[in-house]
């Protein structure tokens, strides 16, 4: 039976305060993490550059608009010169506009991806473009 | 063991309480993807790339299909065999004679026809190109099921 000042009631209490407070850092984590459309951006980006070598020939160069993904990762701290990376090892783009985390695709075009670039006109994130060269790769000679 | 009065009431809440929390979580998650959508889908459009680029490759070199080997066929259509045997990725083609030409994954050429292949991401999106009957043209079923990936970076 309950009693005046019996614990019980205290630690039910508390219990449903942090099971709420743990509740509420899940949802703002997750909320926070589209907010900005991070994860958007990114994956949007990667999928429209990996088209755009694709398509390419060898010796085209490309100047692509990137300022959406440019001002996600400048709300996040994220150095806009390093949003995106070419891995042409593993014929992959990797976009990330957050810390320690990003979206990679693959490209199929079995193509060199060189001087590749992120610049902004001024350091913000208005008008950032991604700039790259197409260059062919080198191969065996198979008959 | 005490059984006391209201203990059943008691438990009640807590299949209530947590009932309220999964609602409101499912009906953010609900909201954010009515706003953001489900993300950019790009088999399609890829898979239509890579038929463009295979049918051009196939047109220009002139395979007989009987002697090609996967080596000979990505180095001369420049294509990358790390990305299209990822086990993502498929093409076949097969000549007036029936003789077969495949990389990738050769259960596309069944999983490219499923119904659920629009809504699962899972599964690849294909392209086919039927040539014109009594021609000497190849047919082609170029497939991908490519989503973006998460990583380290």
């Amino acid at each position: 039976m309950d009693k005046r000042g019996d614990t019980s009631i205290m630690m039910d209490t508390i219990m449903h305060i942090v099971v709420f407070i743990l509740f509420f850092l899940v949802m703002f984590w997750f909320v926070n993490s589209y907010s900005n459309g991070a994860a958007f951006w990114e994956d949007f980006y990667a999928k429209e550059i990996v088209r755009v070598i694709n398509g390419a020939e060898p010796g085209m160069e490309f100047k692509i608009d990137v300022t959406p993904l440019a001002v996600a990762a400048f709300k996040l701290n994220k150095p806009i010169k390093d949003t995106i990376y070419i891995d042409n090892v593993n014929n992959k783009v990797v976009v990330s506009s957050r810390i320690s985390t990003g979206t990679s695709f693959g490209f199929f075009n079995d193509v060199d991806v060189v001087d590749w670039s992120v610049e902004g006109p001024s350091g913000k994130p208005e008008n950032t473009r991604f700039i790259f060269k197409v260059k062919e790769r080198g191969r065996n000679d198979l008959s | 063991m005490i059984y006391r009065k209201g203990t059943l009431g008691s438990g009640l809440l807590y299949v209530i309480y947590f009932l309220m929390m999964a609602l409101i979580l499912a009906g953010i998650y609900g909201g954010l993807i009515a706003y953001f959508g489900k993300g950019y889908d790009s088999r399609l459009s890829e898979s239509k790339m890579l038929l463009k680029e295979t049918r051009e490759c196939f047109n220009n070199e002139k395979f007989d299909l009987t002697k090609l080997n996967k080596e000979v066929f990505f180095d001369k259509c420049r294509i990358s065999s790390k990305v299209i045997e990822d086990g993502e990725h498929f093409i076949y083609v097969k000549d007036k004679n029936g003789k077969e030409f495949t990389v990738g994954v050769t259960d596309y050429k069944s999983r490219c026809f499923l119904n659920a292949r629009v809504k699962n991401k899972d599964y690849p999106l294909c392209m086919e190109h039927k040539p014109v009957i009594g021609t000497d043209g190849n047919y082609f079923l170029v497939g991908s099921s490519q989503n973006s990936r998460r990583v380290a970076a």
